[in-house]
């Protein structure tokens, strides 16, 4: 007898999730206006009957949506039943379900549960969310679908494990566990997008600020300005960049492990809130892995497992043993044991040339208009992207196995990408007006969840490489799957 | 990554590998072509009074006839330009896979093996009814191929095929094995 045999309501503290997503269903902008509304009117009777009204509504809408909502297994099937007004029922077949993740955000951690999201291959998000149920309860859950917990020993400091779960069957492998300073390591020398990201959110909050504030700007043709104030401000502004990228690493990613059985891939992290990411390595379809130069530097790199369902499990700061041992639990070649030797025609440096000319030459145009003869900077962006195209058509090699398509290339970052023939869900040759001139053409292999292409083929090297894929689909009896 | 160690590709028999015959294809029905010229016609009679009717308002006549004449030559334009796209579209069933052959400026050539095939589904939408054709749509995990311009009988001829080659229930096989819904909530618990 499971639990999960008869319908169970969630956890009773799932009422407060219910309740935050009814507020944000609202929207963000038409709270700001009803705040302002709300604490700007002089009436203060209004505001004494109004604030508990709206209180009590959201409260009871919350209580009832809780009460409504259940879930079970009957047969081979997950079933949610949820809806206060209308009665909506969500049948998943349990073979269907490709990946469960529990996460205990703080909240969850201050009382005891934890957040379900199960995800199928029919859409892009995740499926259906438990927003808070108990240890056991999630445990269960991952035992009926086939996705036991598989960490045989709990680490103290891990609050996923500290309540009562069962203890599983077989062994876990780790592969993978970041010490603090490896973090930190992985984390300084990984691009601050998300750094310049966040920061950009802060200068537009601090704009907002800075409306109300009666503080002079500095002008351009004031005497204030200093020729080293740009330097010195890109600098800062890399570096705060870099420093708030840190963190949000280090906030995420704490503790990051990695563990594998050969049938499950298992991720756990966060400071916080801690995630559990469980993927069963079969829904693996394409393995990226990427350096940039601070992480070659290093030794370090990042490898992406892109799986069918909600995206992939992206694995930070792996060294080369890490990275070929996920890698070959991946059901993959190793990229060190390989040597692919297939190139591109050149003729790609020539197509990205006659692209930019194109496309800069009427932004140029179009630009004199604004600034003049400064619009000339432009052309720039020609001899830059030439070099680029001509590193890439220099590193980039791609080759066939028996069993896998690889490709690697290096232009500012190195990167690999590899796929098992047999998680080919289509293959498509594609010929533009440009490489039907030289006889080229390029090849797509197209999984469940993303492609590899290889472009600037000669006609017959494609048609071959194409064909060649569609048969190894045919010829190979396994799962994809 | 090492340049020294070989990539374990072993010789493959290039010769007796099945290849896509780009000659092989199946062009689409004449009449998925004229539909689309009648479709583009009726728009640019439809863009032509329009532009008539506005000139009648504004008193203005050269107004009616850039207006209706300028969506009239992008309408015409548009309609050659879809008469040659609809000429490309072409598809070929083999043993194992099905191939879709579209494109004009861009020549694709997409094939799905059938051991991929998800579902398969056959429309029909009210132009297509009118000219005696369907579409049929062969989806998969990874993308998905949707054949025009068929005689509805080839349609029905083709779906049964790949439904059959893909090992896939056909329709009214799957019932629904759980109308009868969960047990009630347990309220003790």
């Amino acid at each position: 007898m499971s639990l999960l045999d008869h319908p169970q309501r969630q956890s009773p503290w799932a009422i407060v999730f219910f309740g935050l997503t009814l507020v944000a269903s609202v929207g963000g902008i038409q709270l700001a206006v009803a705040a302002i509304v709300f604490f700007t009117a002089s009436a203060n009777t209004a505001v004494l009957i109004i604030a508990p009204l709206v209180a009590a509504v959201v409260i009871g809408a919350a209580v009832l949506s809780w009460w409504r909502f259940t879930f079970c297994i009957v047969g081979d099937e997950f079933v949610v039943n949820s809806g206060v007004l209308r009665r909506d029922r969500l049948s998943v077949p349990i073979d269907r379900i490709q990946s469960i993740s529990t996460e205990q955000r703080l909240i969850h951690r201050l009382v005891g549960v934890v957040r379900v999201s199960l995800e199928t291959a029919g859409t892009d998000e995740t499926e259906f969310r438990l927003h808070a149920v108990e240890r056991t309860v999630a445990d269960d859950l991952r035992h009926r679908t086939g996705r036991p917990a598989l960490r045989t020993e709990a680490t103290p400091d891990d609050p996923i494990d500290e309540t009562g779960r069962e203890s599983p069957a077989e062994a876990a492998t780790v592969v993978l566990q970041h010490s603090p300073a490896r973090l930190l390591l992985a984390a300084v020398t990984s691009w601050p997008l998300a750094g310049l990201v966040a920061l950009g959110s802060v200068f537009a909050a601090l704009g907002q600020v800075g409306d109300d504030v009666p503080v002079r700007p500095p002008t351009i043709d004031g005497d204030d300005v200093r020729w080293w104030w740009v330097p010195i401000g890109l600098l800062s502004l890399l570096v705060t960049a870099v420093v708030l990228n840190v963190v949000r690493i280090v906030l995420r990613d704490w503790d990051h492990t990695v563990e594998v059985d050969g049938q499950q891939l298992r991720r756990t992290s966060g400071l916080l809130s801690r995630r559990l990411d469980t993927r069963a390595v079969s829904k693996v379809q394409v393995v990226s892995t990427s350096q940039n130069p601070l992480q070659q530097a290093v030794r370090l790199s990042e490898v992406d497992l892109s799986s069918v369902g909600d995206g992939g499990l992206d694995v930070l700061g792996c060294d080369a043993d890490e990275r070929a041992e996920i890698v070959r639990r991946s059901g993959l070649t190793p990229t060190a044991d390989l040597a692919p030797a297939g190139r591109i025609h050149p003729a790609e440096i020539w197509r990205a040339l006659q692209w930019t000319t194109s496309i800069s030459t009427v932004i140029a145009i179009l630009a004199w208009l604004v600034v003049g003869r400064w619009a000339l900077l432009l052309g720039l962006a020609i001899p830059i992207v030439g070099v680029l195209r001509w590193l890439h058509v220099r590193h980039f090699r791609w080759g066939l196995t028996q069993d896998e398509l690889v490709t690697r290339g290096r232009v500012v970052d190195t990167w690999t990408e590899q796929c098992l023939l047999r998680k080919t869900n289509g293959v498509q040759l594609r010929r533009t007006w440009f490489e039907r001139r030289r006889g080229l053409a390029t090849v797509s292999l197209r999984t469940a969840s993303g492609e590899i292409e290889i472009g600037m083929l000669p006609l017959d090297e494609a048609m071959l490489l194409r064909d060649r894929i569609a048969a190894a689909v045919v010829g190979d009896d396994r799962a994809w799957m | 990554m090492t340049d020294d160690a070989p990539l374990p590709n072993e010789p493959l028999d290039v010769a007796g590998l099945p290849r896509l015959d780009d000659d092989d294809f199946v062009s689409v029905d004449p009449r998925h072509v004229l539909g689309w010229l009648l479709f583009l016609v009726v728009a640019a009679v439809a863009a032509v009074v329009g532009g008539v009717m506005i000139g009648a308002q504004t008193g203005d006549g050269w107004i009616a006839i850039a207006i209706g004449g300028g969506l009239a030559v992008l309408l015409t334009a548009g309609a050659v330009w879809s008469w040659l796209e609809a000429l490309r579209v072409g598809h070929q069933i083999r043993d194992h896979d099905v191939s879709l052959r579209r494109g004009l400026m861009v020549r694709t050539v997409e094939t799905v093996p059938f051991r991929r095939v998800q579902h398969v589904s056959l429309t029909r939408g009210p132009l297509e009814r009118a000219l005696g054709l369907a579409t049929i749509g062969v989806h998969s995990a990874g993308p998905d191929v949707s054949i025009p311009g068929l005689d509805p009988d080839d349609a029905g001829a083709l779906r049964r095929l790949i439904v059959t080659r893909a090992g896939l229930a056909d329709e009214g096989v799957d019932a629904d094995q759980n109308d009868s819904g969960p047990p009630p909530v347990d309220e003790t618990r």
